[in-house]
Formats: structure tokens, sequence, C-alpha cells
């Protein structure tokens, strides 16, 4: 683990803080349920992406992160996301070539399953149980996957990340 | 594995203890400033174009101002006389006087919470002796109460959350209940018994027990009532009559029992004062 393999760890932190900054700008009433998992998706980019570098603590921290800023119960994002650091990394390689509609796809199906221990412990704590409100974020999230797949690839190509 | 188990305890020790609530505040002040990242172009970009408004909106909207002002001074006048007598009364009949309650003012953070709750964030915190079980109001009634105090900020459950259940008392028959969110707009009033004297239209004030909400502050109103035979409680839905979802600026009244704030500023009825030269407030249109 020499200084010259790994670097540009900032550029990971900068696309979870803009992530983060994206889940919390306010948005209409009537759009808010559709809001895109931006951390979600940038979670799922580095894990593969760089499967050295990032992985399930790095989900986990992300998920954090989420929790602190809705607050929420700490540990429900976090549950969540680190699945899904793990999931995503145990299909790194075949997601890695994966022709991008069919990414698409795994996408929508990753982040509509990351939903389900939210709906858990909403369950839990006595919320009205919102099964299809559930899937609105996974749709905006499938469609606008490609274009921040592409960005993040720029990012990180441009700043060298490895 | 380890972080899933983590997490699972972590969200059971945080739902049943406060112990964490420590631990929250410090992690949340390292990201207050995404928080403010967010609200201030927003924020800033809303008073520019207040600056930018043509100075006759202006001078049309100062008139108004005034006249709203006199009126309401009027009626102050009529209600600190009421007010008097209001005491005078309580103490001929030998029972607790009302004491003056205090206020602060805080405003909304233009900052999104948990879509599936109904939260918000104010930019006071417990630097501004914030803390949580404080009641949040605004100029038409009850909005929800302080659950969460951080330094900077905190957290405001609002009365429609479905974790959310506040006393509340028919102003027309006086009948208590309880009225718990749902998660969208209203508010469903629970335990009502079928033979109860309830119908749409009716008011709710808040019955202050529990002792949470000061008394007597208005919480709704009925829109719909449904009685089911079969069931043992009659069904019945209020609309809030806060603005829950159109607020920029927000009052918090202190409980009596509590311990004053030594700057908490103003006090009901007399004419508010910020002492906090820091952050102006904003003049609410």
């Amino acid at each position: 683990m020499s200084l010259e393999r790994h670097q540009g760890g900032w550029v990971i932190v900068f696309s979870f803080i803009l992530a983060l900054l994206l889940a919390i700008i306010p948005l209409p009433d009537w759009i808010i349920l559709w809001r895109p998992e931006w951390v979600a998706m940038t979670v799922i980019y580095w894990c593969i992406a760089l499967p050295e570098r990032a992985g399930v603590f790095t989900g986990w921290l992300a998920g954090i992160a989420m929790d602190i800023l809705y607050s929420t119960l700490l540990g429900h994002y976090a549950l969540s996301y680190a699945l899904l650091a793990y999931i995503s990394l145990k299909i790194h390689r075949r997601l890695r070539v994966f022709p991008l509609p069919q990414q698409v796809f795994i996408i929508f199906l990753l982040i509509a399953f990351i939903q389900l221990p939210g709906l858990w412990v909403r369950g839990i704590q006595g919320h009205p149980s919102t099964l299809f409100e559930l899937l609105y974020p996974a749709v905006t999230s499938m469609l606008l996957w490609p274009w921040a797949f592409i960005s993040l690839r720029m990012l990180r190509q441009h700043f060298h990340v490895r | 594995m380890l972080l899933g188990f983590i997490s699972i305890v972590l969200m059971t020790v945080d739902h049943q203890f406060n112990y964490l609530d420590n631990l929250r505040s410090m992690l949340s002040l390292g990201l207050s400033p995404l928080q403010h990242l967010v609200n201030l172009p927003i924020r800033s970009a809303r008073d520019v174009t207040e600056n930018l408004s043509m100075r006759r909106t202006l001078l049309m909207e100062n008139q108004q101002l005034r006249d709203e002002n006199l009126v309401l001074k009027v009626r102050l006048q009529r209600f600190e006389d009421l007010q008097q007598e209001n005491q005078r009364l309580r103490l001929l009949l030998d029972s607790v006087g009302e004491t003056e309650n205090q206020v602060t003012i805080a405003q909304v953070m233009s900052v999104d919470l948990d879509p599936f709750s109904r939260k918000m964030r104010l930019n006071k915190g417990s630097q501004h002796h914030i803390k949580a079980g404080i009641p949040v109001f605004d100029t038409q009634g009850v909005m929800g109460q302080v659950v969460q105090a951080d330094l900077f900020s905190s957290v405001v459950i609002l009365i429609t959350d479905p974790e959310h259940a506040i006393p509340v008392q028919m102003v027309r028959t006086g009948l208590h209940t309880i009225a718990v969110g749902t998660g969208s707009s209203t508010l469903s009033l629970r335990y009502l018994p079928n033979t109860a004297d309830i119908r749409p239209g009716d008011q709710l004030i808040t019955s202050g027990m529990g002792g949470r909400f000061p008394d007597g502050y208005p919480v709704g109103v009925v829109t719909d009532v449904q009685r089911n035979v079969g069931e043992p409680y009659t069904e019945a839905k209020a609309r809030p009559a806060a603005l829950l979802d159109r607020n920029r600026d927000v009052l918090l009244i202190w409980p009596e029992h509590a311990t004053a704030a030594p700057d908490a500023v103003g006090a009901l009825g007399t004419s508010h004062k910020n002492t906090d030269s820091s952050t102006p407030e904003e003049a609410s249109p």
C-alpha cells in the first residue's frame, strides 16, 4: 500500500459531499418523493469502480451521514447503504462490463431492494406502509444513473483516482 | 455483517433510549456546514429578490403592515384589559394565575429531511437555549415540538408526523381527545366514543394535558367524522390550523415550568425585541 498506488481520496470524499448536498436541497412538495438516491448511486459507483478502496464501511459512513442529515434513527440509512455496498462489491465484476441499459436495470433493482430495511424500520416506528412510494426514488435513480455514472467516471479519470 | 449488526443495535438504542443524543449532536456539528451550504444560497436568493422588489410594492406593503399593526394594537388593548380582568377573577377564585410565556423566534432552514416523516430544521439550536420538547407555533396555531437540538440547528417534529400525538380539546363541547399525525397533511382523532358530540367544523385547541404544550392554542378544525356502528370508536379527521409547510418564521414558546432562557427574547403579548445582533431577523412579509 504505497502512496503511489492510492491517490485522489479527496475526490471520493468530494463526490460524497456533493451527493449529500443534493440529498438535502429543498424540492417542491410534489416531487419530493421522487428525489433520486444520490448518495446510494455514489456508493454503487465507487464500489464498482474501486472495489479495493471503497467498501461496506464507506457505505456505512455515508449512511450515518444521511441519518444525521435526515434525522432518522441512527443506523437506518447506514444499514441500507452498507447492504448496498456489500451487494455492489459482490457483483462489481459483472456490473462493470454490463452495457449501460443493463446496468440501469440492475441499479433499479438494487435501489428498490435497499428500501426494504428502511420500510421495516419505519414500520416498527409506526409509520403507515408506503410500498409504492418507495419505488419512486428507484425509478428516478435509474433514469439518472447513466448521467451520474459518466460524470463520476470523468471525475475519476481526470483526477487519476486509484 | 458486523456493521449491519452495529446498525441494528444503534437503531434499537436510538429508538428506546436517549443515550445517543449527544453523539448525534456531535456528528451533526460536523455536517452542519453542508446544511448551511444548501441553506445560504437559497436564503440569499430570497433576500436578493426582496431587495430588488419595486419601491412601490414596498411602500404598499409598508402601508398594509402599518394598517394591520394599528388594528392589532387596538385589539391588543382590549386583550390586555381582558387579561387583567381574567387575572383578577382568577385571584378571586383562588386559582393559579396565568404567567406570561417566554417566546423566541427561529427560521425554518431550506433543507429537506426524510421525505417520509414530517420534520423540519430550524436555524437555532442549543446555543440559543433550545432544548428537546419545546413546543413550536406559527401565527395560526400549533406546529409541533423540538425533538432534537444540535448546537446551531434543531429538528422539529410536526403534529402531522405519524410518530406525533398531541392532547386536544374541542372548543364547543370541551371533549378531550388525542390528535395523532397521519404522515399526510391531516390529523386523526383517536379514541372517540360512538356517542361523542363531534361534527365537521369543530375547533380543536391544546388541552394542556401532559404538560408539554401550553393550553388554549388552536390545533385544527375537524373536517370529517365517520361513525361505524360496528367499530368501537368513531373516526374523525382534522386539518391543522398552522400553515405547516408554508412558514419561514416560527415561534418557540417556553413552557412555564421550564427554567426560562436568559436571553429568550420578549414575552407573549409584549413587543418582540431581538437581543442577538449576529442573526438579524428577517421582517416577515
